[in-house]
């Protein structure tokens, strides 16, 4: 196997970057399509880069398509009557469905399927974890709670609830019932905290990764760059739906916060369930690259925001803020224990509720 | 003959004194020196325990109107204190009146009782038509040189450092703008010498340098290669006013030429010639230099290209 190159941009295509290339084959990923428009835009842009002189095959990969055998050969005939022969010829199409492999016009040589492999297991770490949908709105639920309590906002409407969460009435009662040894519930059908949950809150902490889609970037330069040269960055290209978690925001609300330095930046992407461009990342520092390893120290970790409104606080006019309780996770995830009580204790509505 | 096979480690600061006490007073304001001994100096003069591996340690004469009596007055007073001729073949023994300029030997001359390291006299190009190498003759005491002299040398006339010794050393930025713009493509022309038994491109070695340059700039002051566009944009409209605008588009192109993924061979030669000249203290991987690489591109290529861009201003 030549070794793969992910993320590549290709020659005289202006904007177009290919999944991966391995040698001269290039390779797009479709995850879970079930839009056959999605597969014919696909199709057309194969047929656009096969134009490229160092390109002499294309394969598009489809990981568990929703979209039925007949139906895929109908639009690789309807591919066919558009394209030119000349590029139609090397353009295929390469199928995981339930973990086996099938192909149009021929399934992939058993050599192939390493490569398409690999290729999968870089497109799947790449996308934010998903988590069950149930108890990622019940700790968005939970999220939205503890934030009401902390900056002492009082009640919040059932109604607020499901808007500012996305979920519907039977889950966010579903989400009440569970911590209703924590509420106060109001003749108006609104809640509030009372304390507090410290049980749902070790319970959010132990799986927060997975409900927050948590990836983590480490340095790989030997030379890393700061959280604050990071941010000065980003400001310079703020891609949308972004804010600044962690220390850098606990500091912002809390500015005694007791904490010299920002040992990494935390970022919060207010993503809904759609998978998120993270190319940024490049421009960002080169020197980044995705980690799974819990024992090195990220630079950079970015947590998804999937709830309806993403809670963010305005910022400088360039990015805004996480809102606390993100940057509350944000300080437990980085271990930073005593600083996250301390964070948590001061806020005035929390003095004394809250261990 | 393997040249820098035996370069050893020098100490920059040892040697830029050495050099600036040999050099009668009066000429100091005049040298300007460029290439790993400059960027050694300034990134860790001060620290005696890093040093440099390097031979040669290039002096430039500016400005070019004071180039003959500078060379002329610098090179007889090493002859008389027994600097002696460094014994390169033919180009070993000087010339005459009858030898052509363009094949006059420059003056390359090592310290009495010492074989580690010795000083090249260069001089600045007449204006910014001056395209290839040029030769000034120099007459002294010892014959005929020549005082040559190339395209981009001039960019390390723009803002040069003084030293306490009276000498000035190139700045950092300028040197890795020279490099970049001398080499546009990874050309096939190499090394005359072995650097550390490996045959290595011109190319790669010099790119390196900008890599390694770069890396020390960044190890000293995070995100200082942000302010290198400006400071090259500067540099580019008082060395090249009529050209700037054409040649800030080729600042990077022999660099991302380097990082491309099939050329990983010669950013190997790059990173040997790195490990085996400025950053013999501490060896850089080939991930690392490629990380410099792109934040090199990022943080002062990209900008430079898009102030070349900007209106006139």
């Amino acid at each position: 196997m030549n070794k793969i190159q992910f993320e590549r941009p290709i020659e005289n295509f202006p904007g177009f970057v290919a999944d991966a290339v391995e040698g001269d084959t290039l390779y797009q990923v479709l995850m879970e399509s079930r839009d056959a428009r999605r597969l014919r835009a696909a199709l057309m842009e194969m047929g656009r880069a096969a134009t490229s002189a160092k390109v002499r095959r294309v394969v598009l990969v489809l990981e568990e398509p929703a979209i039925t055998e007949s139906r895929l050969r109908e639009e690789w005939q309807g591919a066919g009557m558009v394209i030119r022969p000349e590029l139609f010829k090397r353009l295929a199409l390469a199928i995981r469905q339930s973990g086996k492999w099938s192909g149009i016009p021929v399934s992939p040589h058993t050599k192939e399927i390493p490569v398409l492999e690999e290729i999968l297991r870089h497109e799947i770490s790449r996308r934010p974890a998903p988590a069950g949908r149930n108890s990622e709105a019940h700790y968005e639920i939970l999220r939205i709670l503890i934030h009401q309590w902390m900056l002492g906002r009082g009640p919040l409407a059932i109604n607020s609830l499901m808007k500012i969460s996305g979920a519907s009435h039977p889950t966010v009662s579903r989400s009440l019932e569970r911590l209703k040894h924590y509420l106060k519930r109001h003749s108006d059908r609104s809640v509030e905290l009372r304390i507090f949950p410290r049980d749902e809150w070790a319970r959010l902490l132990a799986v927060s990764d997975d409900v927050r889609g948590t990836i983590r970037f480490a340095d790989r330069s030997g030379q890393p760059r700061s959280a604050e040269s990071l941010l000065r960055r980003l400001r310079q290209y703020p891609p949308q739906g972004l804010a600044v978690g962690g220390v850098l925001a606990a500091k912002h609300y809390q500015p005694a916060f007791d904490l010299v330095g920002n040992p990494r930046l935390d970022l919060c992407i207010h993503s809904g369930r759609k998978a998120m461009d993270l190319s940024w990342i490049k421009r960002l520092d080169p020197g980044l690259e995705r980690t799974t390893r819990r024992d090195e120290s990220p630079t950079l970790v970015i947590h998804f925001i999937r709830r309806a409104e993403s809670l963010f606080q305005p910022g400088d006019g360039v990015l805004p803020w996480a809102d606390p309780v993100e940057c509350l996770l944000d300080l437990h995830e980085a271990g930073l224990e005593s600083q996250a009580l301390e964070f948590l204790n001061s806020f005035p509505a929390t003095q004394g509720l809250a261990v | 003959m393997s040249r820098e096979a035996s370069a050893k480690l020098i100490s920059p600061s040892a040697v830029l004194k050495r050099i600036a006490t040999a050099i009668p007073q009066d000429f100091r304001r005049n040298i300007i020196v460029v290439g790993s001994l400059a960027a050694g100096y300034h990134y860790f003069g001060d620290d005696p325990k890093l040093q440099v591996r390097t031979k040669d340690v290039d002096c430039l004469i500016s400005p070019r109107v004071r180039a003959i009596p500078t060379g002329q007055a610098v090179a007889d007073r090493l002859f008389a204190e027994n600097w002696q001729l460094r014994a390169e073949g033919s180009w070993g023994k000087p010339g005459d009146a009858q030898t052509p300029e363009n094949q006059l030997p420059v003056v390359r001359l090592h310290p009495p009782g010492s074989q580690d390291w010795f000083i090249e006299l260069l001089t600045v190009p007449e204006s910014e038509n001056d395209l290839d190498r040029r030769d000034l003759r120099l007459i002294t005491a010892k014959g005929h040189f020549s005082l040559c002299s190339f395209r981009f040398l001039s960019l390390a006339e723009f803002e040069p450092i003084r030293t306490p010794f009276g000498i000035a050393i190139a700045r950092p930025e300028t040197m890795a703008l020279a490099n970049l713009l001398h080499h546009p493509l990874i050309g096939r022309e190499t090394m005359s010498g072995l650097i550390a038994g490996r045959r290595v491109k011109r190319a790669n070695k010099d790119l390196g340098r900008v890599l390694a340059l770069a890396r020390l700039a960044e190890g000293r002051q995070e995100d200082s290669l942000l302010r290198w566009p400006e400071f090259w944009a500067n540099a580019l409209r008082r060395h090249f006013p009529s050209h700037w605008r054409e040649l800030a588009p080729r600042v990077g192109a022999g660099l991302r030429q380097l990082l491309r993924p099939e050329n990983e061979a010669d950013l190997e030669e790059a990173r040997h010639t790195c490990e085996n000249g400025l950053l013999a203290s501490q060896a850089p991987s080939l991930r690392l230099l490629e990380v410099t690489g792109h934040r090199l591109l990022q943080d002062a290529i990209e900008p430079l290209e898009k102030i070349s861009r900007s209106p006139l201003k």
